[in-house]
């Protein structure tokens, strides 16, 4: 008779930085997720969550009040995250500057794809100057550019470098760890060149790469890794088993898992 | 999450897709004899029948003819646990005649499944221009895999999903093995389950069926039997996936069909004329 389990786990408190909530579009099936996800968050260790509500990036008065709304139904679990828009920079920054710090309202998110805007493009100049001033965490969809969809070219996560030298003050969550596609490696570089800034990744989304997060932590610290899951576009299950398969210690790994993000988020 | 004892319910694993080599875009990747080893040790720890699928990367990057000669020596020294997945070699498209010839001394040699890279090897797989193949693949009931990233023409998350369609209607007797490859685009169940809907014949591989609760719903909208195991080594942890279908919230006979059962009987299925 053989040995059925690999091993017990322990169930590690967990906080992710990554999480979509409302629908988003129609070639998605799963448009009532939200309350078998918040049922799965339950039984599976998660303490907090960082949101973004989907319709924040398209429409920013709309994304608002359904992120208040989402907090208030589920006020001592779930944090959430303004969108800066750099085509609507008076109207970004009037939210911002009204909403952060109150109500859960934790950080800011951008999406240089979804906005079609380079991350070292001037209009993004107000949020570094926002964000620097109050210190408020910024969550950025980055992405490997050479991919064949043009539009991830707006999100390269190595553009940081120059935003970071020119506001040392930022704290900066590269979303995906810029990593489709092995660019990781490319991200890895500029975290060990960068170690006294504040950058740092989540492993959101299907960068699932066999030895990624060893590399980063060898190169940036385990400090610098945000668990995140990118939910519903990722099922949690995947990134919790990618980070419980990992070879490090139940410290390291509650670190990852939720230490991280309470010290940066200060929740 | 729970501890992985799941397994109690599953004798058998074939993992339906892994990789052998490097991949030369990128050094990183590298998947050699052993590791493979290693990844069997384990495997059979747990699981008292396990089969591996294995693809060469030397036949996607270099020459599929060469790369699954290598390919070949390695499934003939590892016979209890290694099973091939032939390259589909491009110069057949001209030279159409030797294909039937070398589709059946591939499969005396350890191959099961035959994998399309039109993309990647620049050739049309729709059902006018490879209808040769089809006609033979169907007759002997063989597997064909091809992957998402294979089929997006533009990169810009525009599959042709009619392919599935056209091939799976008209060729009934081809297993089609639906793999994700690095896609993200298989979460886009609104187009995959209009594909599982509409066909008898169309599998998954799951090592990218990564949105919430993909794997759930797909078995409890279509059954388990449309789901293979696959752990995509060296590209992906090898037990990430094994977990994510080891703590499923599915009953075991399902989670079983997965790990195993459903690939058996594709395979016990191919007839050698």
């Amino acid at each position: 008779m053989k040995t059925k389990e690999i091993n017990n786990n322990t169930v590690i408190d967990k906080i992710d930085v990554h999480v979509h909530i409302g629908k988003y579009a129609g070639s998605f099936v799963n448009s009532n997720y939200e309350p078998k996800i918040l049922d799965y968050f339950k039984k599976n260790g998660y303490k907090k969550i960082v949101f973004t509500h989907n319709s924040f990036f398209f429409n920013l008065e709309e994304g608002l009040k359904n992120t208040l709304e989402f907090i208030l139904a589920n006020s001592n679990f779930a944090y959430g995250y303004l969108v800066y828009n750099p085509h609507f920079i008076e109207r970004s920054l009037n939210i911002i500057r009204d909403n952060f710090g109150k109500n859960n309202i934790v950080g800011i998110k951008m999406h240089p794809e979804d906005h079609r805007c380079f991350i070292d493009d001037e209009k993004y100049r107000p949020l570094w100057k926002i964000a620097s001033e109050k210190k408020i965490p910024v969550l950025s969809h980055t992405w490997n550019p050479n991919v064949a969809s043009s539009f991830q070219k707006f999100a390269d996560a190595v553009l940081f470098e120059k935003v970071i030298m020119e506001f040392p003050g930022l704290k900066i969550i590269l979303g995906y760890a810029g990593a489709k596609d092995y660019y990781y490696i490319e991200v890895v570089k500029m975290l060990k060149k960068l170690k006294k800034y504040h950058l740092y990744i989540d492993t959101a989304g299907d960068i699932l790469y066999r030895g990624m997060l060893e590399k980063f932590v060898e190169s940036a610290g385990a400090e610098r890794i945000l668990f995140g899951s990118d939910v519903p576009w990722m099922d949690p299950a995947f990134t919790i088993s990618y980070i419980e398969s990992s070879g490090f210690s139940l410290p390291v790994k509650t670190r990852i898992f939720s230490g991280n993000a309470a010290d940066l988020f200060a929740i | 999450m729970a501890s992985l004892n799941n397994f109690n319910c599953c004798s058998e694993i074939y993992d339906c897709c892994l990789w052998y080599g490097t991949d030369s875009t990128n050094p990183e990747v590298n998947s050699d004899l052993k590791l493979l080893s290693n990844h069997t040790d384990s495997l059979n720890k747990i699981f008292n029948d396990v089969k591996l699928f294995i693809n060469s990367l030397y036949s996607v990057y270099y020459d599929p003819i060469e790369g699954d000669i290598a390919l070949e020596g390695i499934l003939k020294k590892n016979k209890d646990n290694f099973l091939g997945t032939i390259i589909f070699p491009s110069h057949f498209i001209l030279e159409k005649k030797g294909f039937e010839k070398y589709l059946g001394k591939k499969i005396k040699s350890g191959f099961k499944m035959l994998r399309l890279l039109p993309k990647n090897h620049k050739y049309s797989v729709d059902a006018w221009a490879f209808k040769y193949f089809y006609e033979i693949l169907n007759r002997w009931h063989f597997p064909v895999v091809i992957s998402l990233d294979e089929l997006d023409i533009t990169g810009n998350k525009q599959i042709n999903w009619k392919y599935f369609y056209d091939l799976a209607q008209k060729y009934p007797d081809i297993p089609i093995i639906l793999d994700g490859g690095n896609a993200k685009e298989m979460v886009f169940s609104g187009y995959l389950f209009q594909v599982l809907q509409n066909t008898g014949n169309v599998y998954l591989n799951i090592h990218n069926l990564f949105a919430f609760n993909q794997v759930e719903e797909i078995v409890q909208q279509f059954g388990a039997g449309k789901l293979l195991f696959d752990s995509n080594l060296p590209f992906y942890p090898e037990e990430m996936v094994i977990r994510r279908i080891g703590n499923a919230r599915i009953i075991n006979e399902d989670r079983s069909k997965i790990f195993g059962g459903n690939m058996k009987n594709i395979i016990k299925r191919i007839t050698v004329y």
